[in-house]
């Protein structure tokens, strides 16, 4: 598996106090918010804090694709990963 | 300038003044009329004398409400508009009026769809004559019905004027929490509106979102479970800062208004109240023992059991009312809250029926009895105890137990609000009981014990 996206599984699990699952069980791919993992508006305001408090990137809310960066284990790792490009630049 | 809600469409308000703002653009007051005016067309052609009204935009709602009310109708506001709750108040005779298009209800329901008529000419409402029935947890775990008249509203209204409007000024309005509860209606859309200021008709889900709408100077009308979850933004410039942000629901801890303070510039002026009594009081957390104040009109008292009374003038007897909060309270009526008092919990600022939750969990087939309990540490957080059926289970083998708990959150969430969805689940073969057949509650906490934030 992939790293960085096993190191954001451990992230989302222990954020959110999610029991009964290890980040093993967690598909990339799968959809983190309704359906898939089943997370929830609360749970998407904590992980948006515990990301840029982590990362250090600031999460811009005129990013339109803000959702899309959020569907997924593997699109958050992308999505974590260009933004510290760009501040490292 | 304020003008009573009752009053407002009749006044002379200017048309070109700026209503709310909508998708960045402007409405202006001649076109909110325009709207309720075909609206109240619509309404009055289906010959109904009370709607539901449950709207997505707090802006939808404003124009649902004065059309409603402008067509002789009593209006019935549900907490949400899940489909569940929904099904509850909706027939041929009492039909939905809303701008969320429900495939379930299309026959019963008055699309508000921003329509104009092209002659808007108003009457004053006889605000004794309107209402809405607001809806809370019962303890029955049915919702309990609430009635609010025009005129007690407005009363309310009048007072938040007076106590606020010099603060407001003319700033515009954002909020995170929904009309469709008093507070969020009152904060964020009739108090806006009544004031001639501009407001945002969405709920706002994450801060970024609303801080990107946000006009400088703008007010803020939030709950603790927005304030308690701050991402760690850059703080406004004090030109930009907000002049009050309000919160209500439930206890804002004191780091989480130290925070909004940082962030936002005030710290947030929490009001305590609840649908019946309406507004009871207010504070902003200087300290962590800074007391809460009565608004003008409220009297409050305890009793030997430590609970808190309030006299409102809002509500329909004038009278006494129990609220379900412990106080301390000091000689000048001001007092500090000290925990709940019955059945009703509080989750993420909502009043929640725990019976409620467990009557929709064992509807499942895959549950055979439910135990629901709030864990509270390290925040308030439902936990939910079920013992599975056979299927339920084959299911557990299958998928496991975090994907059922998951599961079982989903199968409740067109009946139940997201805060009402419990976080932790365990499954059991058989509900801890004693010999009286009564749950062990601690028995039940322990099934919980030694988990908490396990790395």
């Amino acid at each position: 598996m992939n790293e960085f996206e096993l190191e954001i599984k451990k992230l989302v699990i222990k954020t959110l106090n999610l029991e009964d699952i290890t980040p093993e069980e967690i598909d990339s791919e799968e959809r983190l918010f309704v359906d898939g993992l089943g997370l929830d508006s609360i749970d998407a305001l904590e992980l948006g804090v515990a990301i840029q408090k982590t990362y250090g990137i600031k999460i811009n809310a005129k990013n339109e694709d803000l959702k899309d960066h959020f569907a997924s284990v593997r699109s958050l790792a992308q999505f974590i990963t260009s933004e510290r490009k760009e501040m490292d630049a | 300038m304020y003008i009573p809600v009752s009053k407002l469409l009749a006044s002379d308000r200017s048309g070109a003044a700026a209503v709310a703002r909508i998708a960045r653009q402007d409405v202006t007051f001649a076109e909110f009329k325009a709207e309720v005016a075909d609206l109240r067309a619509r309404i009055k052609k289906r010959g109904v004398t009370q709607v539901v009204l449950a709207t997505e935009s707090s802006y939808a709602f404003a124009t649902g409400m004065l059309a409603a009310f402008d067509a002789g109708c009593r209006v019935t506001v549900p907490p949400n508009a899940l489909p569940g709750m929904l099904a509850r108040f909706v027939t041929p005779e009492c039909p939905l009026l809303s701008d969320i298009k429900d495939e379930a209800h299309s026959d019963d329901h008055i699309l508000i769809d921003g329509a104009k008529a092209a002659e808007a000419s108003f009457r004053e409402l006889d605000p004794d004559a309107c209402s809405l029935d607001f809806y809370t947890s019962g303890s029955t775990g049915e919702p309990k019905r609430v009635p609010k008249s025009l005129a007690q509203i407005e009363n309310e209204l009048t007072v938040l004027d007076q106590v606020f409007g010099a603060r407001l000024g003319a700033a515009a309005t954002l909020g995170t929490v929904s009309h469709q509860h008093i507070f969020g209606l009152y904060f964020k859309c009739l108090l806006p509106l009544s004031e001639g200021r501009l407001f945002f008709p969405e709920t706002f889900e994450i801060w970024e979102e609303l801080l990107a709408f946000a006009p400088p100077g703008a007010c803020i009308v939030s709950s603790p479970a927005h304030l308690t979850r701050i991402p760690p933004l850059d703080p406004l410039p004090t030109s930009a800062q907000a002049p009050v942000i309000f919160t209500a629901g439930g206890p804002l801890p004191f780091e989480a208004a130290q925070t909004s303070a940082w962030m936002f510039g005030p710290l947030p002026t929490e009001i305590y109240g609840s649908t019946e009594t309406g507004g009871i009081a207010h504070r902003q957390q200087e300290r962590a023992t800074t007391p809460f104040r009565p608004l003008p009109g409220m009297e409050t008292r305890v009793d030997e059991q430590g609970s808190l009374w309030v006299k409102s003038n809002y509500t329909d007897n004038g009278d006494w009312d129990k609220t379900n909060d412990i106080a301390e309270l000091f000689p000048d009526g001001s007092f500090l809250l000290a925990g709940r008092a019955n059945q009703f919990v509080k989750i993420e600022g909502k009043r929640i029926s725990l019976a409620e939750i467990e009557k929709f969990l064992t509807a499942s087939d895959l549950v055979k009895d439910a135990a629901v309990l709030v864990l509270t540490s390290p925040r308030d957080t439902l936990a939910a105890v079920a013992e599975l059926t056979e299927e339920g289970w084959r299911r557990h083998a299958e998928i496991g137990a975090f994907r059922l708990g998951r599961f079982l959150r989903k199968e409740l969430s067109p009946n139940l609000e997201n805060a009402a969805l419990p976080r932790r689940w365990r499954f059991v073969d058989r509900l801890p009981v004693n010999s009286q057949g009564k749950r062990q509650q601690t028995a039940l906490h322990e099934l919980f014990a030694g988990g908490e934030g396990a790395d």
